[in-house]
């Protein structure tokens, strides 16, 4: 059971004349929560948008399960099961809870223009039905109690964990998640490790960009390190941790 | 028990508002006629064509956020369509039945060849290239009248019919119980009813997947796409839209009015819906129904009293009508925007 | 051949009005990030208010130096002072709301501009007085030019000369650059950022008070709607070359100059006689959206990088 659910070859961005990601070769099993770090301005982020269409690369692919998904669109590759998170939340914050996860859903509506203009049985059918699946994602997540304010109104731990479920809410196979740790205290921590070990013990993989080192060691069966665009170091996390290079580029030279 | 009682109730109460409301709205020409003349129950008319096309540019600027300032063009599309398939501009005279989904697709199609390019531009620069489309159909619909004429040029189509049904045509007059009843009063039924299918077609989109996908697009494009959601058709869904609701207000305008030239397709008309909606609150459908209401009725108020209030303090006009409800006009955009932006009346805070 | 470079010749000389233009659209929305939309009746009044002072000026004996000066400046600093009160009213109030407000207010202040200008100065179209002979020369024997156009040009010349000298080579200059590049970080170096907004429109309201009075020169005629369309195609121009761009806003300018004049001479050859010299301003607005479409950044770029 060692396929790939993510496989990053000799990737490269430059944006201007800096080069961000400089020939990144990456690989995340199925299955497992892996954990990608590094400084700030190592290219992490950058990564993520590639690999989730926003940014094209200047060279190197990106496979999803094995098939080709570079240079696609982000609404593209969300369809074929890449969900992600955004290190500033950007949920929908005039929309409900309930709202921001059902939008999340709009493509697996089957629903069309005369059906919603003549608010059809199929449309009422679907409605209900995705309606009762946002319910059942949302205390799943543990947010059901907040379904109908709106998102702007919740605590900041809880907005993360609003991203992650309308994430969720897409159905992926790998959810792709972007410092969720930020800004969070001890407590909040350890239910966002929880709640993700959850997520993947459920099926869904992990790909995670993190600070928090501790998290990290917790959370991840296999960490990626990136500095200045090229990886300086891979492995199982009690390894990376005691890495050099790993340190040096933390604390620098 | 009581749980079966109370709905029924509920219903009850429901079709007696509804059945108030159906009769008001329906004695609704002669109060104003009897009230305040036949002129006012024309700009009602009027008011009523306003407010398809507001409505339809909420639909773009209010549900998806997408800035358009050329808006008044689908409404000369509509219009034009109309013109020249009822009048003797090229002695076609198709029945309303037939020309009513034409203007609707026709500037639906426009609607679409403006948006597939330009609706991934980003907000200042879709509002000025809307603008440009809406001055180069202008300028077409004014130019066109050589060397093929199409659509009679600065003129304008004039004798275009009026709504037939069967053999009865809205410009007839007839008489009920001792009332007249004239085009004015068949209009207003039909833009009534065509004002309610629309808000009611409105209501049903924005609570939909599609209606959320567009307030999640005005919100965060960004993150509406990695949701999924294939934005540029979308987008281009609520542009398509739009433009047809504004094409079938033309071609209602078009027969109402018997006439038809370039100087009624002018910029100021696109502003003048654009500020409909974002007085009525951006993407709230009662409030931009309220939103024209305030924009035709005051101004032509204004335009009523303006001339006589002035005589009658300064002795002489100083300020013609039409110059002062611009003024004022001006005046109001700055005041809304700095004191009031999101509008007279806000879309509920969830 | 025939009108070629006629046609270049009234392409440069208009083209060099929109640039004067253009630049004020650009500098504004260097800076602030919004279409100034008003920009367009500054020009207007500065021509309005350059030909009432002209006419006030025939009843003296002035020799015809001072009057000219008198013209410029007059017209100059009264719209200085309208930009300056505008930016005060009307935008900096909305500079943290939504990009629509100060769109829609920006709108407004036109509406009421072109509406006072018309009680002020009445619908008729005002014939601008000829101050000098205008004399026509031979280019080679190829092309015309008048005096009124060699002026246009000179007149346009200096002041962009003036311009990149300011931007480029004064403190104000800086300090404007610095603030279009990234507001918080000028703050942050003590600049008074509030000045610099005042000082940026009134620079664009002069270059517009100067095109004004050269475009109501050039064209002999004075009118309260003069502004409209002229402000359209210079935000075209602006948008051509690179909005935000100053380079950009001169280069936009002239092309689009040169793309009108041709393409009205020619335009009825190219499409058969299906559309004559009448459909010239779609020109502008065709060549508006080709460049959105093609290359939203201009010709010379405009920079524009957001971090997701």
């Amino acid at each position: 059971m060692s396929k790939n659910i993510l496989e990053i070859k000799n990737l490269s961005i430059m944006f201007g004349g800096i080069v961000a990601l400089d020939d990144v070769n990456m690989v995340t099993k199925k299955g497992t929560i892996h954990g990608l770090i590094g400084p700030n301005g190592a290219g992490k982020t950058t990564l993520f948008n590639i690999m989730t269409g926003i940014y094209k690369p200047t060279s190197g692919n990106v496979y999803l399960n094995e098939k080709e998904i570079t240079g696609f669109t982000p609404n593209k590759i969300a369809n074929l099961g890449i969900a992600r998170t955004f290190q500033n939340i950007r949920l929908f914050n005039s929309m409900s809870v309930l709202e921001n996860v059902l939008v999340a859903m709009h493509n697996s509506m089957n629903v069309n223009l005369i059906d919603i203009i003549f608010k059809t049985k199929k449309f009422k059918k679907e409605e209900k039905s995705k309606r009762e699946k946002a319910e059942k994602l949302l205390e799943y997540t543990g947010l059901v109690k907040y379904i109908n304010n709106s998102a702007s109104s919740l605590p900041y731990g809880d907005q993360r964990r609003l991203e992650i479920a309308r994430a969720l809410a897409t159905n992926p196979s790998l959810l792709v998640i972007d410092e969720p740790a930020a800004g969070m205290n001890h407590k909040e921590t350890s239910d966002l490790k929880n709640f993700l070990d959850k997520i993947n013990s459920d099926g869904t993989s992990i790909l995670i960009i993190e600070h928090d080192v501790k998290l990290i060691m917790n959370l991840c069966s296999f960490v990626t390190v990136l500095d200045f665009g090229k990886i300086i170091c891979e492995g199982v996390p009690e390894m990376v941790k005691q890495n050099k290079q790993v340190i040096e580029a933390y604390l620098g030279a | 028990m009581i749980s079966k009682i109370l709905p029924f109730h509920k219903k009850l109460k429901f079709i007696h508002g509804l059945f108030l409301v159906i009769i008001a709205l329906t004695l609704l020409p002669f109060v104003i006629e009897e009230s305040f003349g036949r002129s006012w129950l024309r700009i009602f008319d009027y008011t009523l064509i306003y407010v398809l096309l507001a409505l339809g540019l909420n639909i773009v600027v209010g549900f998806a956020g997408l800035l358009d300032l050329g808006y008044i063009a689908f409404f000369a599309v509509g219009a034009y369509s109309w013109a020249i398939l009822a009048s003797p501009q090229f002695d076609i005279h198709l029945s309303f039945l037939v020309i009513l989904p034409i203007s609707f697709f026709i500037a639906g199609f426009f609607g679409v060849l403006l948006g597939a390019p330009t609706l991934r531009l980003r907000g200042d620069y879709l509002a000025i290239v809307t603008l440009g489309f809406g001055e180069i159909i202008r300028i077409f619909l004014n130019n066109l009248d050589h060397p093929v004429n199409v659509t009679n040029g600065p003129v304008g189509i004039n004798m275009i019919d009026p709504v037939m049904i069967g053999t009865f045509s809205f410009n007839n007059k007839i008489v009920i119980f001792g009332i007249q009843l004239t085009n004015l009063h068949f209009y207003y039924y039909l833009l009534v009813i065509c004002v309610i299918l629309v808000i009611i077609i409105c209501q049903r989109l924005e609570n939909s997947s599609i209606g959320r996908a567009w307030v999640a697009i005005r919100e965060d494009e960004v993150a509406a796409e990695a949701m999924g959601i294939n934005t540029r058709n979308v987008k281009l869904l609520a542009f398509a839209m739009g433009a047809s609701f504004g094409g079938v207000s033309g071609a209602i305008f078009s027969s109402f009015q018997g006439f038809v030239s370039p100087e009624s397709f002018i910029l100021i008309e696109s502003i003048m819906v654009l500020c409909m909606v974002v007085l009525g609150g951006m993407g709230h459908i009662y409030g931009v129904v309220l939103g024209a209401f305030i924009l035709v009725i005051l101004p032509e108020i204004i335009r009523s009293v303006a001339a006589p209030i002035q005589e009658s303090i300064f002795g002489v006009v100083l300020i013609d009508p039409e110059s002062l409800r611009m003024i004022l006009f001006g005046l109001a955009l700055i005041l809304v925007m700095l004191y009031r932006p999101t509008g007279l009346w806000n879309k509920k805070n969830v | 051949m025939d009108i070629f470079f006629q046609q270049i010749i009234n392409g440069l000389v208009i083209g060099s009005v929109y640039a004067l233009v253009a630049l004020g659209y650009t500098m504004v929305y260097g800076i602030l990030g919004i279409i100034n939309f008003a920009h367009g009746e500054v020009v207007m009044i500065g021509a309005m208010i350059a030909l009432s002072i002209i006419l006030f000026l025939f009843q003296f004996d002035i020799p015809i130096y001072l009057s000219l000066a008198l013209v410029f400046f007059g017209a100059i600093i009264f719209c200085s002072l309208l930009a300056f009160c505008i930016e005060k009213v009307a935008y900096k109030p909305l500079r943290n709301a939504p990009r629509l407000a100060p769109l829609i207010t920006a709108i407004g202040v036109s509406i009421l501009l072109q509406n006072i200008a018309m009680l002020i100065w009445g619908r008729q179209y005002y014939s601008f007085p000829q101050i000098f002979n205008n004399d026509t020369y031979q280019i080679f024997g190829i092309a015309n030019i008048t005096t009124i156009q060699i002026i246009i040009i000179l007149i346009s010349l200096v002041t962009m000369f003036f311009l990149f000298y300011f931007i480029n080579k004064t403190q104000y200059g800086m300090a404007m650059r610095a603030t279009s590049e990234d507001k918080n970080a000028a703050k942050l170096m003590g600049i008074e950022i509030n000045n610099v907004i005042s000082i940026t429109f009134i620079v664009g309201a002069s270059l517009a008070a100067v095109a004004g009075i050269l475009i109501a020169a050039n064209y002999g005629i004075a009118h309260y709607s003069m502004g409209f369309m002229l402000g359209l195609k210079a935000f075209t121009a602006a948008v051509l070359g690179g909005i935000g761009n100053i380079v950009g806003a001169v280069i936009g300018g002239l092309l689009l100059g040169l793309i009108e004049s041709l393409g009205a001479g020619y335009i009825e050859k190219l499409t058969f006689g299906f559309m004559g010299s009448n459909y010239q301003d779609v020109i502008a607005f065709l060549v508006l959206v080709l460049v959105l479409v093609i290359k939203p950044n201009g010709l010379v770029g405009e920079k524009s990088s957001t971090k997701v």
